[in-house]
């Protein structure tokens, strides 16, 4: 397997983008996360974008208000490095954000990779392999395309050490203008892993403050997760994700939250047990974000999964072991 | 059942022809998961034995790699998986050991059996494994791994008796990994005057025909390592010439107890994929890490007895005889033989080869009788000894040229 600084050496001017600069909120937060000259001022700028209406993740501007994430800078100087050097310095990260998650002090992990080639790299198969490696580099095992990689977070609950699954998901600067621009992000590229199942144990348990009055279970999951999804800003081939009428698509179970839960007016008729987009939201790394053009894929994700979040049903085994925990 | 007594019943399964390795504990994480996530934080006086230390102390490995994340590599035709901050792990077979080390790594080993259903909860253990804070992490991730030099390795397969190699592969990986005492300097000038000793107790002794036995009373098995790791020596000897209590001398090792920062792996892959072939008798092996030359005229079991700094002879354990002997700080012997071989009436021929140098045991055996002139007793079983090699007249010594220039160079 080809080391990093070298898979970097096939990275290329990204074209497109000449006829299609990059939006004024990415050029701004691309340049302040060059000129940071460390990485807490780096976690800043990343911190400021999370916070902003450019990213539309309402997850992560809970985690970033309550300071739940824990951040691994990848600079153009480590990419000339070694992959035991790369492995190392995400490995201790991971561990950092490992222990303050065992003590739910955190849900959400960013390897974000500041890197002026990579800011301006076309979106092929070389960024693919750039992407895969990194992936690879965190998760210690060989990554594929189009499916779920995923690791596994604990968080201590009084004499119990309770596991959650937490998927990875990859973000890019090449997304910005592009069809998937709500995986855009400053900087070059980024790995997130971000744990709902965590958050909301951790709301739970009290430790976590949504502002809102309605902490138990996973109600609360449920229903940000819809909001995300309804409020996702249209691209430039319109929304990536959406909610389905259950006229259009129906629920097959009954309304899963009790008679006090209310959701917003917006979302009543909507399907709760699955919801659409243009791309899988469970997968890591998208073959369909590595193309030059920007032409979203003709096939649409109609059935991708709510229930992980609130059906306890024995076969659902994502709801086990993402939102419940083992 | 406490873990002391589970690690004892475990213990009984471990083979008994060679040291525990990673399949081992991969069994038994699939046996007691428990009992494995237990093994790494385990307190020392549950420990009993070398075995059981030695699958305590992989477990521990695995529990840094967990930490700082490892690369599979080859080293000495042997897959390793090598932590970032440093550990290594000898790994048996690639896609199950490997598969096991990527299962830890993500955890996905929850996913076997689904335990949130059944409301079993991540335990004290398995915490401790992945997250404990422990003492022996920073000595792990500065630990050693040693391996055989290709040209000992190709020695150990190509004609020395088979018991060395038996020994090298269960005695040697033993001993390294539960060393007693350390004997630091193994000769006064160049490379190897950092090179080390590793002294301890294996639990079987080896024979040609393949069998074992008891360890020889009142002997340790010896290991000896170059300072940039490769091993190139190997035997037992009598405990009382390694002993710390021993009065220090410039030409001995300065000997010591062990501390677990000497603890080190040793990988035999390079051996391991040699088919062995016959004893080779009085044929004369330079080795470039140990700069010394070894030669054996029976294919008997032997023990090593130091004659002075430049020579060991091998003392048969039945019946007490000389049967080889081993000659130290050849490129210094070499440069008395090279002054020699420049006048005539020496009689003395070397032939300088392109890439080696070709000489008479002889002439080495020589050198090292005027370097210990004037004669003294102990010299007199060695001196026997010069009159076995005249007699015998062993093969030539090939010297590969590079390896005596490093040693004037050094």
């Amino acid at each position: 397997m080809a080391a990093m600084a070298q898979l970097m050496d096939d990275i290329v001017v990204d074209r497109w983008r000449h006829e299609n600069p990059f939006t004024p909120e990415m050029s701004r937060a691309t340049e302040e996360l060059f000129s940071a000259g460390s990485d807490s001022e780096r976690q800043e700028v990343l911190a400021q974008w999370f916070r902003s209406t450019h990213q539309p993740c309402l997850f992560a501007r809970i985690a970033v208000k309550d300071d739940r994430i824990r951040y691994c800078f990848i600079t153009d100087e480590d990419l000339t490095k070694t992959d035991r050097h790369l492995r190392s310095k995400i490995a201790t990260r991971r561990l950092e954000w490992h222990n303050a998650a065992r003590d739910g002090l955190a849900d959400a992990f960013v390897i974000s990779v500041v890197s002026n080639r990579l800011v301006h790299a076309e979106p092929n198969t070389a960024l693919k392999r750039v992407a895969r490696h990194l992936c690879h580099l965190y998760l210690q095992r060989e990554i594929n395309e189009d499916v779920r990689e995923d690791e596994t977070l604990p968080l201590k609950r009084k004499d119990d050490l309770m596991w959650y699954r937490v998927g990875v998901d990859y973000f890019g600067a090449h997304a910005d203008r592009r069809w998937y621009c709500d995986h855009r992000i400053p900087g070059g590229i980024m790995l997130t892993a971000n744990s709902v199942g965590h958050m909301a144990a951790c709301v739970r348990l009290g430790i976590v403050s949504t502002g809102d009055d309605e902490p138990s279970r996973l109600w609360w999951a449920l229903r940000t997760t819809m909001s995300l999804i309804d409020k996702t800003q249209p691209g430039p081939t319109g929304r990536c994700t959406y909610l389905q009428s259950v006229g259009e698509k129906p629920a097959s179970g009954p309304f899963p939250f009790p008679d006090e839960v209310k959701l917003p007016k917006s979302m009543e008729d909507k399907n709760f047990e699955v919801y659409g987009g243009l791309y899988h939201t469970d997968h890591t790394i998208r073959s369909s974000f590595f193309r030059p053009d920007s032409e979203p894929p003709a096939e649409r994700f109609a059935d991708l999964d709510l229930t992980y979040l609130y059906d306890d049903a024995a076969e659902n085994e994502d709801f086990h072991e993402m939102s419940r925990g083992y | 059942m406490e873990i002391g007594a589970k690690l004892l019943e475990f213990e009984k399964k471990l083979p008994q022809s060679q040291p525990p390795s990673f399949a081992d504990l991969r069994n038994l994480f699939e046996q007691d998961r428990e009992v494995f996530f237990e093994l790494a934080g385990v307190e020392d006086k549950h420990v009993v034995g070398n075995s059981l230390r030695m699958l305590v102390r992989l477990a521990r490995i695995t529990a840094v790699l967990m930490r700082d994340g490892f690369e599979l590599v080859t080293r000495s035709n042997q897959y390793i998986a090598e932590g970032t901050r440093g550990g290594f792990l000898p790994i048996v077979d690639a896609d199950a050991d490997a598969r096991l080390l990527e299962r830890l790594w993500s955890k996905s080993y929850l996913g076997d059996e689904p335990r949130g259903l059944r409301g079993a909860k991540g335990t004290v253990a398995e915490e401790q494994f992945f997250y404990g804070d422990f003492a022996w992490i920073d000595p792990i991730r500065r630990m050693r791994l040693l391996r055989i030099d290709p040209m000992d390795a190709s020695a150990v397969t190509n004609g020395l008796p088979a018991y060395h190699r038996f020994q090298l592969l269960d005695c040697a990986r033993e001993v390294v990994s539960c060393p007693l005492i350390i004997g630091d300097g193994l000769r006064t000038d160049g490379s190897l005057k950092k090179g080390q000793a590793y002294y301890g107790r294996p639990k079987r002794r080896w024979f040609n025909d393949g069998t074992t036995s008891e360890p020889p009373p009142g002997m340790l098995f010896a290991v000896y390592v170059d300072a940039e790791g490769s091993v190139f020596d190997w035997d037992w000897k009598c405990e009382t010439e390694c002993a710390p209590t021993s009065l220090a001398t410039p030409t001995l090792p300065r000997f010591r107890d062990a501390t677990p920062d000497d603890v080190a792996e040793l990988i035999v892959g390079n051996v391991l994929s040699q088919p062995s072939k016959p004893f080779h008798s009085g044929h004369p092996w330079y080795s470039v890490a140990g700069d010394c030359v070894f030669c054996y005229f029976e294919n008997r079991e032997a023990y090593e007895e130091r004659v002075d700094q430049f020579l060991t002879k091998y003392t048969s354990f039945n019946g007490n005889e000389c049967v080889g002997f081993k000659l130290k700080y050849v490129g210094r012997l070499f440069e008395l033989v090279d002054k020699w071989s420049k006048e005539e009436d020496e009689g003395i021929k070397i032939h300088v080869g392109l890439d080696n140098i070709t000489l008479d045991l002889e002439f080495l055996m020589r050198a090292w009788l005027a370097r210990s002139l004037p004669k003294r007793l102990p010299l007199a079983a060695a001196m026997k000894l010069m009159e076995k090699v005249e007699e015998r007249k062993p093969e030539k010594v090939v010297i590969p040229r590079d390896a005596v220039t490093s040693v004037y160079t050094s």
